[in-house]
């Protein structure tokens, strides 16, 4: 059993998503999801003990051996993260409960907790490949299930999001395909390792080939995980899913483009194949140019969910600079903040969802005066909040640390001078909202009763006090991603 | 360079804790039980006071007391309490504990009382984590850690202009700790250590090593109110309830300063500024800010006003006596720390009496309110004189000081900014005393705005009246305690607070 571990890990998710539309009618199919992820959560963190070690699961699909057959691979990076966004998972489909149901079209809310499970598997299909061709595949699914949360919802804004977000989409498939095409053209080879093996050869013998598939598989990727200039189709597509969809989508699906890149960019690309190409300097710029303009456009928006959404590009573009700056430090502080912007900016995402619900308001002024009627999500948003400034004993100081530091390390203060421009306009799109919603007095006060359901306040509870807890204890994450930091760099 | 004793202790975690635990305690309490509340926060202060005293034997052989704590975030915490630390952690228990008393009465019958006394008591730990940081990360922490929630304080009274005043001070707490945490980064990587108390961390002068300076000095500079980096503090500190204003002027403001301190002689270290030079830039600053602040005092007619840009010329002294750099200089620095926290807070504890009893704020309304308000008026005007500097009181021994280590120094044009300062005081404080006191065109003039006022006008009472019918106790005895520290320390033989600056500039100048 534990040998199918790695497999297992997208297996579960990928039948619940066919067994709910077939037995989760009548308000059963969300006690099926719930299940399905808390034993998805359960056998990541299972491979976390195992990989934390510094041991790689390696399965071969069908026991065939590679590079014909399909090969996962799991290391403390993938059990880590799959850990955590198994977690994210499981909080907010105990908040979509709730959520969920009101939202929707009732003939539907079945098929969104199928769409959350396919969502699932196609996440943690991408973490465990270890051949380009599933990859693809992965990321494919879980982009059209991204799709189907995004449209699920009977309305008109949200469908025209869902088309862009498909349409964006779409390109970038065409980009990575043709790029996977090009590398099996020039190595004969899909499994990353062998390609790492053939890669320096073909790169002497076809360099235009390796660098145009160099550049479509960065496009392709940096378009799923919403890459300043190519962020256009992420705010609307945030803001208009529904709250438990936003959640998911922010705070983990733009990290799957990320997490293949890196992946890419450590095992297959490297050495002399990337030392020709400018991409990590590419890599760099976009991400500056994502960390200030995302910080401006947040700053100037009205509707909450569209504030958070346009956070969340600066928050891309700070694991992009982590990533672009290829030292220790930083890429520890690039994998760190992936994991604790998915936590945060989910709890954020909830926070806004819980409000919606509470209120059925939506702008970012009409939340003065919340705290009077719904002190602990009000609570929750501040430290929330807190860490997107990157104010100490929160977890985003910590990223924020090793970010700097690690822009210190590769010679660049100015870039430090940019994630700390931007942690100041983060403050001035955050901290209005919150001095308004605990010091302001509200227009017309919401209908008496308590803060929210149960089911949907604590999850959001629990994210923020991980978060804190993360930011106070950072050592178990810090010390496994160091370890993994150090491997990908090949140190 | 003589080792100093280090003593392994607890006790400066423990003094960090008490008040943690107490903000929070407080608020589950005072939701309850308002009477209890109050006394236990109170109570938090004074046993704060208390164990700060309590390191007085290890102080006194000039040992340190250290706490480390290796478990907590990324680096870890330390604190490492010396003599400076040790000074200012008392001074600031110790105004913490008269200015919390003195709320027991002011905030009675206010609005938010419970998260008042919650945040005040949160931010106490804060200023004391600060001063007794052992490392600049815990230092970033607490320093943090009173920042943020003295935000709180601020916006008090929920009007706009409290709502304002709060954002613009928040933003430029934020970005002025982000400066700081560019410093902090940039320390790290420049010397791999973050730990205080060794001299010259950072020994090397490059763009970078600069660049780290001047972050240090930005995000200080804000908190310390240095112009131009001061814009928040005129408007922050009159808005928020007086002994609140009184803790942010008398205290908080000290912690930029004093982390300027520690950044000058622990970080770069004597020598190395002044190879480099480098000490110049705040030398120029801390005297337009002694000269800017004080003038611009000159022409503000809000009482709170005129004293919050009253700090921000004394914080200029201050900032200048730590880049004069010679012993003398910091000995006087040192105790103006003292002297400045006693006087100030002690003026806004009687700008606060005033506006409780009167509701006036403006002092062109002030004539004749030394009769109705003598005991309030006398210790404002014993205060006053401090800060303007004349001889028997605390004010004269540290610009005495300064000035001496002004010639010390050979800068000798600096003690002239001194005399500057010491003018400019006396013209902003004397005319608010001389109306109190001596103007008696009230009289004449139909009762003014002041509602709170008219009972006891009415009756035609202005005269001597006994603290009962001015303020009642709870509000005087604070005032009256900080008042005659003014001149009590300056005046005895033995003058503990100068004695401990004199250790604390020694330490400071090895």
């Amino acid at each position: 059993m534990l040998k199918h571990l790695p497999v297992l890990l997208t297996v579960m998710p990928l039948a619940g998503a066919f067994l709910v539309p077939v037995f989760g009618r009548s308000g059963r199919g969300h006690r099926m999801a719930l299940v399905t992820v808390a034993v998805t959560l359960l056998a990541a963190v299972t491979m976390l003990g195992i990989t934390a070690g510094g041991e790689v699961l390696r399965y071969r699909v069908g026991d065939w051996p590679p590079p014909w057959g399909i090969e996962l691979r799991v290391d403390a990076l993938g059990a880590l993260l799959a850990s955590f966004f198994a977690l994210v998972y499981l909080a907010v489909t105990i908040f979509a409960g709730r959520d969920i149901p009101g939202e929707l079209n009732p003939a539907s809310v079945h098929w969104y907790w199928s769409l959350l499970l396919l969502l699932l598997a196609g996440i943690n299909g991408v973490v465990t490949a270890h051949d380009l061709f599933n990859l693809f595949v992965f990321t494919e699914v879980f982009s059209l299930a991204a799709c189907g949360i995004i449209s699920i919802r009977d309305r008109l804004d949200s469908l025209e999001a869902a088309i862009k977000y498909l349409i964006l989409s779409a390109v970038a498939a065409g980009c990575i395909l043709l790029g996977i095409a090009l590398v099996y053209m020039v190595t004969g080879h899909l499994n990353l390792s062998y390609l790492a093996a053939e890669l320096p050869m073909a790169a002497r013998l076809y360099p235009k080939n390796v660098l145009a598939m160099v550049a479509l598989l960065t496009t392709g990727f940096a378009l799923k995980s919403a890459l300043f200039p190519l962020h256009v189709w992420l705010p609307d597509a945030h803001s208009s899913a529904p709250s438990p969809s936003s959640a998911l989508l922010s705070g983990l699906v733009v990290k799957v483009g990320i997490v293949a890149l890196i992946r890419l960019f450590t095992t297959v690309f490297t050495g002399p194949v990337i030392a020709a190409l400018p991409v990590p300097v590419f890599m760099i710029v976009m991400a500056v140019g994502g960390i200030i303009f995302g910080a401006l456009f947040a700053m100037t928006q009205r509707d909450l969910k569209r504030m958070l959404a346009y956070s969340t590009v600066t928050q891309v573009g700070y694991i992009y600079l982590g990533f672009g700056l290829l030292n220790e430090t930083a890429l520890t502080g690039a994998l760190l903040h992936i994991i604790n912007h998915a936590l945060l900016k989910s709890m954020l995402f909830m926070c806004a969802g819980l409000f919606i619900h509470r209120t059925g308001k939506r702008r970012i002024a009409d939340m003065a005066g919340l705290a009077r009627h719904m002190p602990l999500t009000m609570s929750c948003f501040t430290i929330g909040a807190m860490a997107m400034v990157g104010i100490p004993v929160t977890n985003g100081f910590v990223s924020k640390w090793h970010l700097v530091l690690g822009t210190l390390h590769g010679g660049q203060p100015l870039l430090a001078g940019v994630i700390l421009l931007s942690s100041l306009l983060s403050s001035i799109y955050y901290f209005p909202v919150v001095v308004a919603g605990w010091f302001g007095h509200p227009a017309s006060p919401p209908p008496p009763g308590p803060e929210g359901p149960p089911s949907m306040v604590w999850p959001i509870v629990a994210l923020a006090s991980l978060c804190l807890i993360l930011g106070v204890w950072p050592h178990l994450p810090l010390r496994l991603l160091g370890d993994v930091a150090r491997t990908l760099l090949g140190r | 360079m003589q080792q100093a004793f280090e003593f392994p202790t607890a006790m400066p975690a423990l003094i960090v804790l008490i008040p943690m635990v107490g903000a929070v305690l407080a608020y589950w309490v005072g939701l309850r039980w308002e009477s209890v509340r109050n006394w236990l926060c109170v109570l938090v202060a004074g046993a704060s006071l208390v164990l700060c005293l309590s390191m007085y034997p290890f102080i006194r052989e000039g040992g340190v007391v250290v706490t480390r704590l290796p478990v907590l975030l990324p680096l870890g915490l330390s604190f490492r309490v010396d003599v400076l630390g040790y000074l200012l952690s008392s001074l600031t228990a110790a105004i913490w504990l008269l200015a919390t008393f003195y709320s027991l009465d002011y905030m009675k019958g206010e609005h938010g009382v419970n998260r008042y006394y919650a945040f005040l008591t949160l931010t106490l730990s804060g200023a004391l984590g600060t001063f007794m940081a052992g490392d600049l990360f815990t230092f970033f922490l607490f320093f943090e850690l009173m920042s943020l929630p003295a935000a709180v304080l601020v916006i008090h009274e929920e009007t706009r202009e409290a709502v304002q005043a709060a954002l613009k001070y928040l933003f430029m707490t934020i970005g002025g700790s982000l400066f700081f945490f560019f410093s902090l980064v940039a320390t790290y990587q420049l010397s791999g250590s973050v730990a205080l108390g060794t001299k010259g961390l950072i020994t090397v002068a490059t763009p970078l090593s600069f660049l780290t300076f001047a972050g240090f000095l930005i995000s200080l500079g804000v908190k310390a109110g240095m112009v131009p980096l001061h814009m928040w503090l005129p408007d922050a500190h009159p808005v928020a309830p007086s002994p609140a204003s009184a803790l942010l002027s008398g205290i908080m403001i000290k912690t930029g300063a004093y982390g300027m301190l520690r950044v000058m002689y622990e970080v770069y270290g004597l020598e190395f500024l002044q190879r480099t030079g480098w000490n110049s830039v705040l030398l120029t600053l801390s005297v337009i800010t002694i000269l800017m602040g004080s003038a611009v005092a000159i022409t503000q007619f809000d009482l709170k006003r005129r004293l919050a840009y009253s700090s921000i010329g004394q914080m200029g002294c201050i900032l200048l006596g730590m880049s004069l750099m010679s012993e003398r200089a910091l000995t006087g620095d040192v105790f103006h720390f003292f002297a400045d926290a006693v006087a100030k807070s002690c003026l806004f504890l009687c700008a606060g009496v005033i506006l409780k009893r009167t509701g006036k704020r403006d002092i062109r309304q002030f004539a004749g309110i030394g009769h109705l308000l003598p005991v309030t008026m006398a210790c404002f005007t014993v205060s006053a004189l401090t800060l303007v500097g004349i001889p028997p009181l605390n004010g004269f021994v540290s610009k005495w000081q300064l000035s001496l280590g002004a010639f010390d120094a050979g800068m000798p044009a600096y003690a002239l900014a001194l005399l500057a300062s010491s003018m400019l005081n006396a013209a902003y404080y004397l005319p608010i005393v001389l109306t109190a006191f001596f103007d008696r065109s009230v009289q004449k003039e139909a009762p003014a705005v002041g509602v709170a006022l008219n009972p006891i006008v009415k009756k035609g009472a202005i005269g001597w009246q006994l603290g009962s019918i001015e303020a009642s106790a709870i509000m005087l005895v604070p005032m009256v305690l900080l008042a005659l520290s003014c001149a009590v320390f300056a005046l005895s033989p033995q003058n503990w607070p100068l004695r401990l600056a004199e250790m604390a500039a020694r330490l400071l100048m090895q």
